[in-house]
């Protein structure tokens, strides 16, 4: 049994990834035809079509019933579409803009509770009015099985036995599906590569042959009988679970036509009546389930996969490879010393042979491991395309929301960066554009007046620089009103009256809990809980956030995050003797000053940096160490800052740049405030600082 | 591939040695048609050195069966080499083909 649901779950896991690429192709797919609604290609329509019904399919074979109904619905409407019954309009795709939000709606909480329980009426309602009363009749006349005999092709209703058609009868009760298949025999089909026993063995693994037949009906006459054009026809009844696409893909033959006849709109029938068994099923065994429920619950946690370019495994197999001959080289060398020690005399020419080759061999070792330190580091790399191609649709949304003219225009889409940091930077940056469309861009008639293009433009931009990875989120709009946020912010009580701030400190309250200038407050934003969350998961990710903004100009938001989360840069420095390393990202300067440069002020150090005046915080201090007598008449200074909060921070003395690899503290009676985990450098454990923590704290104790 | 037509009884056999493809079948068909037009309506085929068979091989047998049958007359096999016999078995044109073992 519990086998069982192990296998449940793996299903279900690999249904949500497929579906996850289902839901991003119809967006895409949608958009596209949405905007060529005139002149659409047919294929698109097609490929949108591929994908609900694969999804109907999977919905099907796991047993989501409300999916698998709302789903046939929608295909149903694109099939309509696609046989020219139904006119491609407006209402066909919003309609469908619907579904494909109720589709996301569905796989995610499939995602989390792994049941099928999202509510489908109003989405499959619109569906249904759409496909008119034909449908709903259809529905419910199609309910005979016996008429399977009518729908099967004249040809095996002449060919089927009488014990094939209890056959055929038995199987569609059991809610088979039934196809007619027809497979062309060419004069290759019986050499080497026997495809057409290849093509009859592997439909027999997925399913049951229930009649095979060669069609004679269309032989010529001897006289007229041409072999060079002779194609020999056998058509096969099959009945099988699986869906037709899949059967295309088991056969691989590309002469054969697969035609599904059963059941046709007969499913939803057949799947009511599943889902009433289900349920007084369900009545009756409810505790055991239960129990059941809940051992499943421990292991809900959805697998995290990833699809990775398979160029990419085939660089790490090469350097594997590489790296296999790499160390039967050093165990040569490690041979050879242990012959040379067992001898009498050592000969040190041979000695220095050996250690020249020693290095040699080591410096292509260490070659190869960075090379596949990068590789790995690749494969968790994704695209930012992915997170971008989401935000097209918001951006379609919102704009007809609020009845704006905005265009979206993407760059950097094939910018790579670490797959967590996708999928937590996607949440930050849909906030940040939402605030753009609602709050940045203006109504058209406002931009007219301004002189501006009606149009408003959003440009969103990801790139790679050094070590970090740039995204820029710019628009036209009005840009950010110093004053207003100024006036804003004493309202809330943030800041007070006196306290004076430069223009760039204004624009980062608004990065302070609870803050929003919007005049009114609308859907879109401007409920106060956007920007500190914002910066709240950038600083996270390790990353920093700045805007820039002018008036009537626009606004740009530029946020800077590191390549990876695994492998960092980091500075290491000394304490009371300690290594500690700070991730090179957080550094903003680190220099040496002399003690006389940290003033007091209002009993709290400060260090004044060109302009700036900044908290002071004394490592020591801080994480409560032992403080040694410093003999030397400098201090070392790192200055560390995130999201344009800085504070310096006093060390013992720098001791250089290296790339760590970080190992998370998980047990929670040694987590530490302030450190973010650990490394090994060499031989020793260093301990890693957590920056965010640190430089939160130091602003804390100022208030 | 050697066709060689026993002529001398009632029923003239024609021996297949080696192959009959889409190369071939058209010197099969050839055969038939002689014979038919010689009035033999009742053929057997000798397919016990017949090695190789494909697709037009196959159709050329099935368009043999069905234009003797028309004719009133009948076509047979004789003695198919086993894995001829699979194959005619795996595409269920043995069930229209006379087949017979002596």
């Amino acid at each position: 049994m519990e086998e069982n649901f192990d296998d449940n779950d793996i299903f279900i896991n690999q249904f949500i990834i497929e579906s996850e690429e289902h839901i991003i192709n119809i967006e895409t797919l949608l958009l596209g035809i949405e905007k060529t609604l005139d002149s659409f290609d047919p294929e698109e329509i097609n490929s949108l079509f591929r994908s609900i019904h694969t999804i109907k399919g999977l919905a099907g074979m796991l047993d989501f019933p409300n999916l698998f109904e709302f789903s046939h619905s929608w295909e149903t409407l694109l099939d309509n579409v696609r046989k020219k019954k139904q006119v491609l309009n407006k209402e066909v795709i919003d309609v469908s803009f619907l579904s494909l939000d109720l589709l996301i709606k569905i796989v995610n909480s499939i995602k989390e509770t792994k049941k099928d329980l999202i509510d489908i009426s109003f989405v499959t309602n619109n569906l249904n009015t759409l496909l008119g009363e034909d449908f709903i009749e259809k529905k419910t006349d199609e309910k005979d099985f016996s008429s399977i005999f009518d729908i099967i092709s004249p040809f095996f209703q002449k060919n089927i036995s009488s014990k094939e058609k209890e056959v055929l009868l038995a199987e569609t009760q059991l809610g088979k599906n039934i196809y007619q298949i027809k497979l062309f025999l060419n004069k290759d089909c019986f050499s080497k590569d026997i495809s057409y026993f290849s093509v009859c063995i592997n439909l027999e693994m997925f399913g049951d042959i229930i009649n095979l037949s060669a069609n004679i009906d269309e032989i010529a006459d001897i006289q007229d009988f041409n072999p060079e054009t002779f194609d020999l026809e056998v058509n096969i009844l099959f009945s099988s679970e699986e869906e037709k696409e899949k059967l295309y893909n088991i056969v691989k033959n590309k002469e054969i036509i697969i035609d599904k006849i059963f059941p046709q709109s007969i499913e939803e029938d057949i799947k009511e009546k599943e889902k009433e068994e289900e349920i007084l099923e369900k009545k009756e065994t409810n505790l055991v389930k239960d129990i059941k429920d809940n051992s499943k619950s421990k292991n809900l946690n959805t697998q995290e996969t990833i699809r990775v370019d398979t160029s990419k495994l085939d660089i790490l197999l090469t350097l594997i490879g590489e790296q296999v001959i790499s160390k039967t080289q050093l165990e040569y060398i490690s041979n050879s010393l242990i012959n040379i020690t067992s001898y009498d005399k050592i000969n040190k020419n041979d000695l220095i042979e050996l250690s020249n080759s020693l290095n040699e061999k080591l410096s292509t070792f260490s070659r190869l491991n960075a090379q596949l330190q990068e590789t790995v580091m690749r494969i968790r790399m994704l695209p930012i395309g992915t997170v971008f191609s989401r935000f097209t649709r918001v951006v379609r949304e919102l704009s007809k929301d609020l009845n704006k003219k905005i265009e979206l225009i993407i760059d950097g889409e094939d910018t790579e960066l670490d797959k967590t940091i996708i999928e937590e930077i996607s949440d930050p940056l849909l906030h940040i554009l939402r605030n753009s469309i609602d709050h940045g861009i203006e109504k058209p008639s406002e931009r007219i007046i301004k002189g501006k293009n009606e149009t408003g433009m959003l440009y969103l931009n990801a790139y790679q620089q050094g070590n970090s990875i740039i995204i820029i989120i710019k628009d036209d709009g009005k840009g950010i009103k110093i004053e207003r946020i100024r006036e804003k912010a004493i309202e809330k009580e943030i800041i007070t009256k006196d306290t004076k701030l430069t223009d760039k400190e204004i624009i980062n309250l608004i990065f302070e809990a609870g803050f929003s200038t919007a005049e009114e407050v609308t859907g879109t934003s401007g409920r106060g809980v956007g920007m500190d969350v914002v910066r709240k998961n950038i600083s996270h990710l390790k990353g920093t956030i700045e805007i820039q903004t002018e008036e009537d100009v626009g606004t740009t938001i530029i946020i800077k995050l590191p390549l990876t989360l695994a492998i960092i840069q980091s500075l290491i420095i000394n304490v009371s003797g300690s290594n500690f390393a700070l991730p090179i990202s957080t550094v903003i300067e680190s220099y040496r000053a002399t003690p006389d440069e940290i003033k007091i002020l209002d009993g709290h150090p400060i260090l004044k940096l060109r302009d700036n005046v900044l908290p002071v915080l004394f490592f020591e201090d801080y994480f409560k160490l032992e403080k040694r007598k410093n003999k030397s008449k400098y201090i070392y200074i790192v200055i560390l800052g995130i999201a344009e909060k800085k504070v310096a921070f006093i060390v013992s003395s720098f001791v250089g740049q290296q790339e760590i690899v970080i190992k998370p503290i998980n047990d929670p009676f040694v987590k530490v405030d302030g450190i973010a985990g650990a490394a090994f450098s060499g031989e020793d454990i260093i301990l890693i600082i957590d920056p965010v923590a640190i430089i939160k704290d130091s602003y804390k104790s100022l208030v | 591939m050697p066709i060689l037509t026993d002529n001398t009884n009632e029923i003239p056999i024609i021996k297949i040695q080696g192959e009959l493809d889409i190369k071939t079948a058209l010197s099969f068909k050839t055969e038939i048609i002689n014979l038919i037009l010689e009035g033999k309506f009742e053929i057997k085929s000798d397919l016990s050195e017949l090695d190789h068979i494909d697709s037009a091989g196959i159709g050329v047998f099935l368009s043999t069966t069905l234009s003797l049958n028309k004719l009133g007359g009948s076509f047979t096999i004789i003695n198919p080499q086993m894995h001829i016999k699979d194959l005619l078995d795996s595409t269920q044109v043995i069930k229209i083909l006379n087949v017979e073992e002596v």
